[in-house]
């Protein structure tokens, strides 16, 4: 043990040295079905707790799907009115989420210390909102014809400015830097299920090139509406056969037949080591890797040798500099669909070879359910606090083995666990993956 | 080239060259004709066809004639990404045939693919059927109509229109682009955006080749309404003033490590400099402010180990009066300020594609040419002697804030 350690260190002090500049985690935040904060979140997830329920938000009557993973309004509501103001009608229940969990995050991280705000910026994983039942009638009337009324629809109180702008997606990431005074980079990552973590790894890239010192990174969701649910019913994604809402999402068992949607936010701040210490800066974890990859196979279908994320963890576990029997958990994306639970566990065995089964692999998704450009960033959130806690995170509802999911999924109970080095897997419709390498802090 | 300039202070090592260029726009489907178009003092504005647009009253610069690719789309998908597609899939081609990169050339993990890409929107034919099946004889909608059974008209395939990575991941399965990449949007920074990622992921071996680029709006209804109430295009003028305009495009570059292209024997076409982001909204809340465009402009100065006095071109991004005034702060204390060209005058807004077109544009442009005087800020003729583009910046901003700046060295760099 002694010995891997030594290696394990010489490893990263090798990477530290070939890498421009070492990025720690100063801050994180959440906000999910489970939790209205990071501490809440864990906490629930520490006791196998599930998020899902049925849906309130809107009619669901005669939907083959009637559940979700919703996070209560009250949780948002105190906040709205402090912080939104005149900007509230931009702000999409995303942005919103957002907000809440990326406030969270710069308190832990006292961002509001740093004085160079033109060196701090925002990446975010997000697609905008969905247009509203409303705004399909309105679309009717003035567009139902041959033509567009575009005076009728765009007059004052029957389609407005703010309409559109919830739905695109880097007004939620402007709004950020402004209520956070980031003046610095500003992008906005559309990769789907990979955004979160894309927007993270993309950040990493920002201060090791020097262009921030830190980085608000993270991703958001909410697609518990009417128009964004039924899209996902339509093509059959959703679980739909399910004896309570809470056993629906059952990554990895062999009763799982779909994903449960759910909303949600994730953010960390991440900072270049030297920044963070200069300013005497909590240090949680550091972003040792990151890596990504397209399947480049067929946009409805994951590859099915799991190839894109086969080396989507490769590239992470190199750019850490590690080798894959360095690595000691998996936050999966085990979305509860036949599919990616199935190749994504193949996937992780072609990476960690013979020691797969001995790697504890689990999905935080069994209880908060896929919040889609959030999952990521939330899920990289639980992962620092389970390497800090000792703790891995469970997989609930596994019940049923699946001869082709045989891998240790940390089934039902948390468990406790020293554990430094996770990589946190996230795979986007369209065959886009992306994969973090988080390491525990070490000096 | 400017004389007496300082050889750029990045290492060697982190150089990255430019051995590809494509892009497609409303002056033309490749470079060559995009460049002849330009350099005739063309504008590719012109009435908007494919659906009706009498209610908008303004032009636009749309991409007509695109070349077909042949894909294993099913046909409605390929109607869900729309034009998107084949702006992307136009462009990507023309660069890789232009940096003679085959399938065999790289192995699919080592091709990289980074990409601004503009606003993609559900298409109204795809949601509308629901509410028809749902009206009441008075031609209103019945809600419960609507949810018990209306609503399975709709096109269920329908919120891939809306994920803007769908054109990007077909173009990687069609091109076996398996490597780092990263979808971006939806505005001219984030073409900037693709650009600086794609750079990184070379210097820092993940990749061997990266494709980065953009591609912008598809010219439709929702996009004019979006940029009409935004207030990038106005209503339908009573003056002769030329007014801003959209405009459809995809651009990309093909990059590489200096030294992999040269290994390779491959042509360099030019390298990358330097890269500057900032965000900051203006005060009306249109645009990026002056400010935060100067700040990136400078950021890839210093980036680039380069003051005011090493750019010879800056391509402007926009219709903005910030942008120039930016520009202007920036250069106009030196000496032999360079040359500034409106682009966006002949091929519209372009957004994400924008500064990668404007990029592929000014590494195009032959060494004598005399720039067109109607597309100079001010107008006037650059003389057909003598002028050589050697840095060249391009901006990429966004009228949420967003700004990028990037400098490229054309082969005319001493």
């Amino acid at each position: 043990m002694i010995g891997r350690l030594a290696s394990l260190q010489e490893k990263l002090d090798l990477n530290a040295h070939t890498k421009s500049r070492r990025v720690v985690v100063t801050g994180y935040g959440m906000i999910t079905p489970i939790g209205k904060d990071s501490g809440e979140t864990f906490g629930n997830a520490r006791n196998s707790v599930s998020g899902i329920d049925f849906i309130s938000s809107f009619e669901t009557e005669g939907l083959p799907c009637r559940i979700g993973g919703q996070v209560s309004d009250s949780w948002l509501g105190g906040f709205q009115a402090k912080r939104l103001q005149g900007i509230e009608k931009c702000s999409s229940r995303g942005l919103k989420l957002m907000i809440a969990a990326t406030s969270e995050a710069a308190e832990m991280a006292r961002l509001d210390s740093i004085e160079n705000r033109a060196m701090i910026g925002v990446s975010l994983g997000y697609h905008g909102e969905n247009p509203s039942v409303e705004d399909l009638v309105r679309l009717y009337r003035y567009a139902g014809g041959e033509s567009w009324d575009i005076n009728g629809l765009t007059r004052d109180g029957v389609y407005s400015f703010f309409n559109f702008f919830r739905r695109k997606p880097d007004v939620a990431c402007s709004i950020l830097s402004i209520l956070f005074h980031c003046r610095g980079a500003n992008f906005t990552v559309v990769s789907a299920c990979a955004a979160g973590t894309q927007a993270i790894g993309e950040a990493l890239g920002a201060i090791r090139a020097g262009k921030a010192d830190v980085m608000i990174a993270g991703g958001c969701e909410s697609n518990l509406n009417f128009m964004g649910f039924v899209g996902f019913v339509l093509i059959r994604a959703l679980v739909e056969k399910y004896s309570s809402p809470d056993k629906a999402s059952r990554p990895f068992d062999r009763k799982r037949n779909g994903f449960v949607m759910s909303e949600g936010a994730g953010t960390l701040v991440l900072e270049s080591l030297e920044h963070a210490v200069a300013r005497n800066a909590p240090i949680f974890a550091e972003v040792l890797g990151y890596g990504s990859s397209a399947d480049a196979f067929r946009i409805t279908d994951m590859h099915p040798k799991g190839d894109g994320a086969v080396f989507a963890m490769q590239q992470a576990i190199a750019d850490a500099g590690l080798s894959a029997s360095d690595i000691e958990y998996i936050n999966a994306h085990g979305t509860s669909t036949i599919q990616n639970d199935q190749i994504e566990t193949l996937a992780i065995k072609r990476v960690l070879g013979e020691r797969a089964k001995q790697v504890p692999v689990s999905s935080n998704k069994s209880m908060t359910g896929h919040t889609i450009a959030a999952g990521g960033a939330i899920e990289a959130g639980l992962t620092i606090m389970g390497m800090n806690g000792s703790i891995v995170l469970p997989t609930i509802n596994y019940e049923f083995a699946d001869p082709k999911c045989d891998l240790d999924y940390v089934p039902n109970q948390a468990r406790q666990l020293e554990h430094g080095i996770s990589l946190s897997n996230s795979f986007g419709f369209g065959g886009q993956n992306a994969c973090l390498c988080l390491g525990k802090f070490r000096k | 080239m400017k004389a007496g300039l300082k050889p750029p202070s990045y290492p060697p090592a982190d150089r990255v060259a430019i051995t590809g260029l494509g892009a497609v726009c409303s002056l033309g489907n490749s470079v060559p004709e995009i460049i002849q178009g330009f350099l005739s003092g063309n504008s590719g504005a012109g009435e908007i066809t494919g659906f009706d647009a009498g209610g908008f009253g303004c032009p636009a610069a749309q991409v007509k004639n695109l070349p077909a690719f042949k894909t294993d789309v099913p046909p409605q998908l390929a109607i869900t990404m729309g034009k998107h597609l084949s702006l992307l899939m136009a462009s990507v081609d023309e660069a890789l045939r232009g940096a003679s990169i085959d399938p065999g050339t790289f192995s699919p993990g080592d091709r990289g693919f980074f990409a601004g890409m503009g606003m993609v929107d559900y298409h109204v034919e795809d949601l509308l059927p629901a509410v028809l099946k749902s009206l009441n004889r008075d031609g209103d909608i019945d809600y419960d109509k609507f949810f018990l059974q209306g609503y399975r008209e709709i096109y269920p395939l329908w919120p891939l229109g809306m994920l803007n990575n769908v054109a990007f991941c077909q173009a990687s399965i069609h091109f076996g682009l398996h490597g780092e990449n990263g979808v971006f949007c939806p505005h001219g920074d984030a073409g900037v955006r693709a650009v600086f990622e794609a750079a990184c992921v070379l210097k820092e071996g993940r990749a061997k080749m990266a494709l980065a680029g953009g591609v912008s709006e598809e010219i439709s209804p929702l996009g004019l309404a979006r940029a009409r109430i935004k207030g990038l295009i106005g209503p339908p003028s009573e003056t002769s003033a030329p007014a801003p305009f959209l405009g459809e495009a995809g651009a990309m570059l093909v990059l590489e490590p200096f030294s992999t292209a040269v290994e390779r024997g491959a042509s360099i076409l030019g390298q990358i400099a330097g890269f500057g982001f900032t965000c900051e909204k203006s005060e009306d809340g249109r645009f990026a402010s002056r400010q935060a465009i100067s700040s990136a402009i400078r950021a890839a100065l210093s980036d680039a180990g380069l003051t005011p006095g090493g750019i010879d071109l800056v391509m402007l991004g926009s219709f903005d009066k910030n942008e120039l005034e930016a520009v202007h702060e920036v250069f106009d204390a030196d000496v032999s300020p360079p040359v500034i060209v409106a682009t966006a005058g002949a091929v519209g807004e372009t957004y994400a594609a924008g500064p990668v077109l404007n990029a592929a544009m000014a590494l195009a442009i032959p060494g004598d040419a005399e720039l067109p005087p109607n597309f100079l800020l001010p107008a006037r003729s650059t003389g057909s002697a003598g002028f050589k583009i050697g840095r060249v910046l391009v901006n990429g901003i966004s009228c949420e804030g967003g700004c990028g700046s990037m400098i490229l060295e054309g082969a005319n760099a001493g």
